[in-house]
């Protein structure tokens, strides 16, 4: 059973949710105010009805309220007074979602008594705002020197930012969940907390090229601010000062200079450089047929203007194609969630840590949906392409 | 007959609805099925079987039918011996599982759930709790209603396919659904 003190912490977080005030609550629960204030604070615990009403009234469960292991988050203060400048409900409610994933994400590893290591991206401080950047330094430079420190780093070289999920969650320990119903205006949002450090959440109506430079913009941020979170809407402008450095890091990470020139000088060789190329390019390098444009124009590969007469020339860049939809390994039944964490809620429900009910609801699902996704987990195709039903536990390999 | 009344839950319900016979199965079974507040509200969904191109669809169902018919009735927990079961077992399991378990538990009704966590936090707090899996039913359904051959296997495969349904470790049942499947 969990104490009355964090019993009290759960109500208040549960109750402020819900937008209620401790009079209102008090009200509609038929108690004094001064009743509520000490359940609050530990001091008188709740009967079990008045629990259950509380969880009714606050439209929390009482599961959460009482289980233990659940991971108290709270949002960054800096991150909701953005928040409530922008007075935008529509992303409140996409960072509540976020918040939530990103909790239960957690309790999956300590479910399984994994204990995150600070992964070595978390460690790089040099580009932290509040860190030792100078006052005077350029962010624009700064933006780019960094995205070439975190590509030597991940030992990239130049080359094309291929699996950047996988290597942002495992090299910067991100959380990076692909949401559905965000604001089409919203490209993707991180925000940071103490117990389950960086989430990002990226808009999954988004085009895929799009989504990849809202995934680097925000790993940005990262590294910049993350403590302050970030909200990256569509027309956010390169002028807005704390959007510079983690819009010049997307830009160097995912078309680096050299690399961008070694590939172009590739294309050349026949003597023309097309649309086509240009087209081809911008698949090489997993970003959009305008930003490679404006990339070469800023280059200088390609003379200034070069995209606008392409467009007005008639040559639209979606006719040439569509582009890759999300990733071979999110498709699936594209639910928008990071592999491991579906690896472990399966492993959880298979060890009977988890409900049916429970692993729906990790899954942000219902459960016929989570049936498909706990028995597509379980097969895996062999090379000969037969495939073989597993199971998959949290057992350290190397000790088996 | 008399009618026997049986608390179930909620993965259970869907395992009734995708064999698309529930109407019949609970009135050869001479059922009454109990739900509670917390897991009537749950939005339910079906899968389609595969086309002829492998695609599959989901599609929203409903307890109307058995609600309709007066064979699923909600029960609130409304006696504080409920309520306190209830939140016993809501310390271990999400609601709508520790809500059936309290009701069953507590009215010492037999419990629909093929739920491993479930199953085994109802016999801690209950241990002489009487537990009836989804293939109990069809089994005793198939056995009175006289349902063999392809018209049984028509069932298990809409159990399959539009519940996703796979079979609890260790169901004594396991092998004759297997078998119905063809498998």
């Amino acid at each position: 059973m969990i104490s009355s003190q964090r019993l009290g912490e759960r109500l208040s977080d549960a109750r402020k949710r819900a937008g209620l005030t401790q009079a209102q609550m008090a009200e509609r629960l038929g108690l004094a105010r001064t009743t509520i204030v000490a359940m609050e604070k530990g001091e008188r615990r709740p009967s079990n009805v008045e629990l259950v009403k509380f969880a009714e009234v606050s439209g929390s469960s009482v599961h959460d309220l009482i289980r233990d292991g659940l991971v108290r988050t709270e949002v960054s203060p800096r991150f909701r007074i953005a928040l409530t400048e922008r007075e935008q409900p529509a992303v409140a409610e996409a960072v509540e979602r976020l918040r939530v994933l990103g909790g239960r994400y957690v309790e999956l590893e300590r479910l399984h008594k994994l204990h995150r290591a600070r992964a070595p991206l978390e460690t790089l401080q040099t580009y932290a705002q509040d860190g030792s950047t100078s006052p005077n330094s350029d962010p624009r430079l700064e933006g780019e020197d960094a995205a070439r420190t975190v590509r030597a780093m991940l030992g990239m070289g130049d080359e094309p930012a291929m699996n950047i999920d996988e290597r942002f969650e495992s090299e910067a320990g991100l959380r990076i969940f692909y949401l559905d119903h965000l604001p089409s205006k919203l490209a993707a949002f991180l925000i940071w907390t103490d117990e389950i450090g960086a989430c990002v959440a990226i808009n999954r109506a988004h085009p895929v090229e799009r989504q990849r430079w809202s995934l680097a913009h925000e790993v940005g941020h990262f590294l910049r601010d993350r403590e302050a979170g970030d909200v990256l809407e569509q027309d956010d402008s390169l002028s807005q000062p704390g959007e510079v450095f983690p819009e010049a890091f997307a830009k160097e990470f995912l078309l680096p200079r050299t690399g961008v020139q070694k590939r172009f000088a590739e294309r050349c060789r026949g003597g023309k450089f097309t649309p086509i190329d240009l087209h081809a390019l911008a698949k090489t390098f997993g970003v959009s047929f305008h930003a490679m444009a404006l990339r070469l124009e800023e280059l200088r590969l390609l003379p200034r203007g070069s995209y606008d007469k392409i467009v007005q020339g008639g040559l639209r860049p979606q006719g040439l194609g569509k582009s890759d939809e999300i990733p071979a390994s999110r498709r699936g039944l594209r639910l928008g969630l990071p592999d491991r964490y579906v690896a472990l809620a399966v492993s959880a429900y298979d060890e009977e840590l988890l409900s049916e009910s429970e692993f729906a609801e990790v899954l942000a699902t219902d459960v016929a949906t989570a049936r498909v996704v706990h028995q597509q987990t379980h097969q895996i195709q062999l090379d000969d392409g037969t495939q073989l039903a597993v199971t998959f536990t949290g057992a350290d390999l190397r000790t088996a | 007959m008399a009618v026997r009344q049986v608390v179930i839950d909620a993965c259970c319900t869907l395992n009734l609805l995708a064999t698309g016979r529930e109407v019949e199965i609970v009135r050869a079974l001479e059922l009454h099925l109990c739900d509670t507040p917390q897991t009537s509200g749950e939005a339910m969904c079906l899968w389609t079987p595969p086309d002829s191109d492998g695609e599959r669809t989901k599609e929203s169902t409903s307890t109307a039918a058995l609600r309709g018919g007066g064979y699923l009735e909600t029960v609130p927990l409304d006696t504080d011996a409920l309520v306190d079961a209830f939140v016993v077992a809501a310390s271990r399991i999400k609601d709508t599982d520790a809500s059936c378990v309290a009701l069953a538990g507590v009215m010492g009704l037999p419990l629909v759930s093929d739920d491993r966590k479930e199953r085994r936090i109802a016999r801690d707090m209950f241990p002489r709790i009487e537990l009836i899996s989804t293939l109990d039913l069809l089994h005793q359904a198939s056995e009175r209603l006289g349902w063999k051959g392809p018209e049984l296997a028509n069932i298990a495969t809409n159990l399959r396919w539009r519940g996703n349904f796979a079979v609890r470790k260790q169901d004594p049942l396991g092998t004759w659904y297997a078998g119905l499947l063809g498998g």
